[in-house]
């Protein structure tokens, strides 16, 4: 069954167009991957979904609802989680607050302050952040932000999680426990994950199906060994001399 | 967390009502600097709600003072004090209500600007209002005297120190601190800005509406130029500073610092007084950014090491 539907999306800033007429679907449970050089414009096929920007045409379909027209904080209720590809913590708030945030205004809607605390302290437990629930988030190292950034998208209990280039900036060891930590997610949870990353041996290993973007428009779409053989894949990341 | 407001609450319900006594053990003097202590202590915790926790700078929270005063003038001896007090808090409430949204979609300097510019347009509209009507200042006959308006004034200082430190550890407060923040991430993971930021920006108005009111019946006299004074909104942000903005008990050490730094400028250097602030808030942007209760925390917890 088809939960995200992304249908002629075009997003343009000034002029330069940023996503042109991008069309694919996402299965519920699927974990598809995005790839593309920098400026394919695969943030901002996120930031358009999420909510954080509008599409100038084209519709977003989640679980048979338009989205296109809602804002972020609606999109989130509705059970779409993303994380950002610059981390964004709450800085000035412990880990456990931050991801405590996620559980108050994520789709639980959790009323209750210390239930709240409970649920996020689990969260933090499952993604090895517990020793570091009471540091500030501004003081973490790269790596655990990541983490942080991933811990406060599970705590909204999305549907549909988009991650953003957690891999990237992180030692290959360190990768290679996210990585693992997005496999064991994916697999133990309801989740659909839709994840763009530059460490195309991590993608090429989690993903069922990737979509690759080029310029703002989609020029591949299959099986990573698929897309891995296509030949407008390669001209992109090869050099357009291999045309 | 309800604990650690429960016992604040506590302690700040155990000081009010050791302050009760004031009015009946100390002369009209001391009152009046205690009136002028909780006045400002009243405006603000009530600043807090808004600017401590979102990180939206108001700089012209004199206008809800103003909206308040002008609503007590008005309705002055045609109706009584109990009614006209809450219903400066409600007129406040609703201009504030207005203005918020439009106001709050800004960020950083441009909404300290505009809620500076909002301060002086509302002032010159009640300013040319009051000469098209051709009064020039409105006079209250029969105020009541300081001990009663300091009662007043406590009694509102409870409530803007309560609701200070229900906001802070609530579900609601969380969210605001999460806009201050990162607004973006804040929205992105469920919370409805717009909603949040309007409310807090309300909240905020409705003590220094009704302060406004006890305001001039402490002066006995309407000025628009004066209950609008925009120096009130820096004094309001200058206190809430060198206090410490972050914690709703931060400012009380800002406030008391001012005041008697106030008391005791005004008999002999009155027009130093200003200068004086205007060197503590660059001295304590630039070298205590936490303000004076940031400071003993840290300290405190340096030692507690």
């Amino acid at each position: 069954m088809t939960l995200l539907s992304v249908d002629a999306v075009v997003k343009a800033f000034a002029g330069v167009v940023a996503l042109d007429r991008v069309s694919f679907d996402v299965g519920e449970r699927e974990l598809v991957g995005i790839i593309g050089a920098n400026g394919a414009g695969k943030t901002t096929l996120f930031s358009v979904i999420a909510g954080n920007l509008r599409a100038n045409d084209g519709s977003i379909t989640f679980d048979g609802q338009r989205i296109d027209r809602l804002r972020p904080d609606q999109i989130s209720r509705r059970g779409v989680a993303r994380t950002f590809q610059i981390v964004r913590p709450f800085g000035n708030m412990t880990v456990l607050e931050n991801v405590t945030l996620g559980v108050l205004y994520g789709r639980r809607r959790e009323r209750s302050m210390a239930a709240a605390e409970g649920k996020a302290g689990e969260i933090l437990d499952r993604l090895g952040l517990s020793d570091k629930a009471r540091v500030l988030a501004k003081h973490l190292t790269l790596a655990a932000r990541k983490r942080l950034e991933i811990a406060r998208s599970l705590a909204t209990e999305p549907r549909l999680l988009l991650l953003d280039e957690v891999l990237a900036g992180l030692t290959p060891a360190e990768a290679d426990v996210a990585t693992e930590l997005v496999r064991q997610f994916h697999a133990s949870e309801n989740l659909t994950i839709l994840m763009i990353e530059h460490v195309t041996r991590a993608l090429m290993a989690l993903s069922q199906r990737i979509v690759v973007l080029h310029h703002g428009q989609k020029i591949a779409e299959g099986t990573p060994s698929e897309v891995a053989r296509d030949p407008r894949t390669l001209s992109v990341y090869l050099g357009a001399a291999t045309q | 967390m309800t604990a650690r407001i429960g016992r604040a609450a506590s302690a700040v319900t155990a000081a009010a009502l050791l302050a009760i006594t004031l009015p009946f053990v100390a002369n009209s003097y001391f009152v009046g600097v205690g009136f002028t202590l909780l006045v400002w202590l009243a405006l603000t915790e009530s600043w807090i709600v808004i600017s401590g926790m979102t990180g939206y700078i108001s700089l012209g929270h004199v206008v809800f003072v103003g909206i308040g005063a002008y609503v007590a003038a008005l309705t002055w001896l045609v109706l009584p004090i109990w009614i006209i007090v809450p219903l400066a808090g409600l007129a406040a409430a609703v201009l504030a209500t207005f203005v918020g949204y439009p106001c709050l979609r800004v960020r950083g300097p441009y909404f300290v600007i505009l809620t500076f510019g909002l301060s002086e347009l509302v002032k010159y509209i009640i300013v040319n209002i009051e000469s098209a009507l051709t009064v020039s200042g409105r006079v209250l006959f029969g105020a009541p005297g300081v001990e009663t308006l300091y009662l007043i004034a406590l009694a509102l200082t409870w409530v803007s120190v309560i609701l200070a430190l229900a906001v802070r550890e609530s579900r609601f407060g969380a969210a605001l601190r999460a806009i201050r923040d990162n607004e973006e991430a804040a929205e992105t993971i469920g919370v409805a800005i717009g909603k949040f930021k309007a409310a807090a920006f309300v909240l905020s108005s409705i003590v220094p509406g009704m302060v406004g009111a006890l305001l001039i019946m402490r002066s006995t006299y309407f000025d628009p130029l004066e209950v609008f004074n925009p120096q009130t909104s820096v004094l309001i942000v200058t206190m809430a500073v060198i206090g410490g903005s972050d914690r709703p008990l931060g400012p009380v050490l800002g406030v008391a610092f001012l005041v008697l730094l106030q008391e005791l400028l005004w008999a002999n250097l009155p027009q130093l007084y200003m200068i004086v602030v205007g060197v503590l808030l660059i001295a304590v942007v630039v070298w205590l950014p936490g303000g004076i209760y940031g400071k003993l925390q840290r300290m405190t917890t340096a030692v507690a090491r």
